[in-house]
């Protein structure tokens, strides 16, 4: 079974206010970048691959590679997204004292 | 004749001592004095808090400075400053980003919009070049122009001629961090020294301008260099001095650093109190993370009398109406803006 988030833009589906391609399915975590779809080919297995972020990542087994997104999640309360959620490109993000923008070259802007 | 030693003095002794030599009479505690302080119990905690509140009244007033904070250009810096994610030597997310002055007006009329006085420009920079420095100048025209707020800047080392440029524009404030305590320093930073960084802070001091000076802790440093720090920022007189605690960010070589302790954190609230009652002792970055809801009130009631309102430069802050909620319910008034240059 595939885990899908749904998201309104290329941040997160905790991120609010996104306006970009509406009702996008989320393919990739705006924290880690890493995928948030259940993948069963040998290469994605890596109990020890954390996904450039130590914090969060946990082995799924099974022949099966999941990262458990939730502490990304709550990262993603006290930061804003660093990775497109739909084509995992590194955002282009500003943070202003009220609020947050948060660009992808491909799928445009989601802010919170 | 048995001659007896003097008792040795207890944790709790060494809160009588500063509330003598702090709250009566203005002196600071010195370095082994902090140590000790930062190490008292946990059951001695609240009393050590109260102290650093009553010092903080008695020295600074019961205002609280609130202040905004923006990155004109973020990512892509140069040096290796071991907790930063905007080091362009590390495999940070944090992707180079610059800010157009429109957003940046925007954002200093949203920041004095919250009753914040003071609105810091920062960048990701060894020190500004001249393309920096021209956008800082307009920057700070159009600024002015559009609302009335302090702005101070944070870019980075400075020659002296930039020292005073920022001076003439009427830049109000200059930050520049010591970070952590001389014994440590190179163990966080390899590309530029100490040295370096208090040359900066003398020449803004020197030019007029007011010296914001910081400190991150929980970086690994132990309570001596702790102590050390507090005790090199109280003798370089800084106005004000940001509190800062590590937010261990993805990719840097701190990234599994673990989060400081919530006690350890409000200990060195009140150790800093003690060491400086008269500097502007203000919440800064990582303070949600290790202190939560809750510590932010014990902070402010243990000797902070500033903040930074909202986010900060990459990471996200409590809501400004939270932090502003809290201060009218503390009954503590926001300090009003008085334009010192």
């Amino acid at each position: 079974m595939n885990t899908v988030f749904t998201d309104r833009g290329c941040g997160n589906s905790s991120t609010p206010g996104g306006r970009g391609e509406a009702a996008a399915v989320d393919a990739f975590c705006g924290h880690c970048g890493e995928s948030r779809q259940r993948i069963n080919t040998p290469e994605r297995i890596n109990t020890n691959d954390d996904g450039g972020s130590s914090r969060g990542a946990q082995p799924t087994g099974g022949g099966a590679s999941l990262k458990d997104h939730r502490r990304c999640e709550e990262f993603l309360a006290m930061e804003p997204p660093r990775y497109c959620s739909q084509c995992r490109r590194r955002l282009k993000v500003q943070v202003t004292p009220l609020g947050w923008t948060a660009e992808c070259s491909r799928h445009g802007l989601t802010e919170g | 004749m048995t001659i007896q030693a003097d008792p040795p003095v207890t944790s709790y002794a060494i809160l009588e001592i500063a509330r003598k030599q702090v709250l009566e009479d203005g002196v600071g505690l010195t370095e082994s004095q902090l140590v000790e302080v930062l190490k008292l119990p946990d059951e001695a905690l609240p009393a050590a808090l109260q102290l650093a509140h009553e010092v903080r009244l008695r020295h600074c007033g019961e205002d609280v400075e609130v202040e905004g904070i923006i990155s004109i250009k973020t990512g892509g810096c140069p040096e290796d400053c071991h907790f930063c994610s905007q080091s362009g030597l590390f495999d940070s997310p944090v992707r180079g980003v610059w800010l157009d002055i429109p957003e940046l007006v925007k954002a200093a009329k949203e920041t004095a919009a919250t009753g914040a006085t003071e609105f810091c420009i920062v960048a990701a920079v060894r020190g500004p070049d001249i393309k920096l420095m021209n956008q800082i100048k307009f920057a700070i025209d159009r600024i002015n122009e559009a609302v009335d707020i302090n702005i101070a800047c944070s870019l980075g080392m400075l020659t002296q001629r930039q020292v005073d440029q920022l001076a003439e524009w009427g830049v109000h404030r200059y930050n520049h961090n010591l970070e952590t305590a001389r014994s440590y320093f190179s163990e966080v930073v390899t590309t530029h020294s100490y040295e370096e960084r208090l040359e900066t802070c003398n020449m803004v001091k020197e030019a007029g301008m007011e010296l914001c000076c910081g400190a991150l802790i929980g970086m690994g440093e132990s309570l001596e260099q702790r102590a050390e720090l507090a005790a090199q920022l109280a003798a370089l007189e800084p106005h004000e001095v940001p509190l800062n605690f590590l937010n261990p960010r993805p990719g840097t070589p701190l990234e599994n650093q673990e989060i400081m302790d919530g006690k350890d954190a409000l200990r060195a609230i009140a150790a800093f109190r003690l060491a400086m009652p008269r500097t502007v002792l203000r919440y800064a970055g990582g303070r949600e993370l290790t202190l939560g809801d809750l510590g932010t009130r014990e902070g402010l009631m243990g000797g902070i009398n500033a903040v930074i309102v909202g986010n900060y430069l990459t990471t996200l802050g409590r809501p400004a109406t939270a932090d502003l909620n809290l201060l009218v319910e503390l009954n503590m008034p926001i300090k009003e803006l008085q334009k010192s240059l």
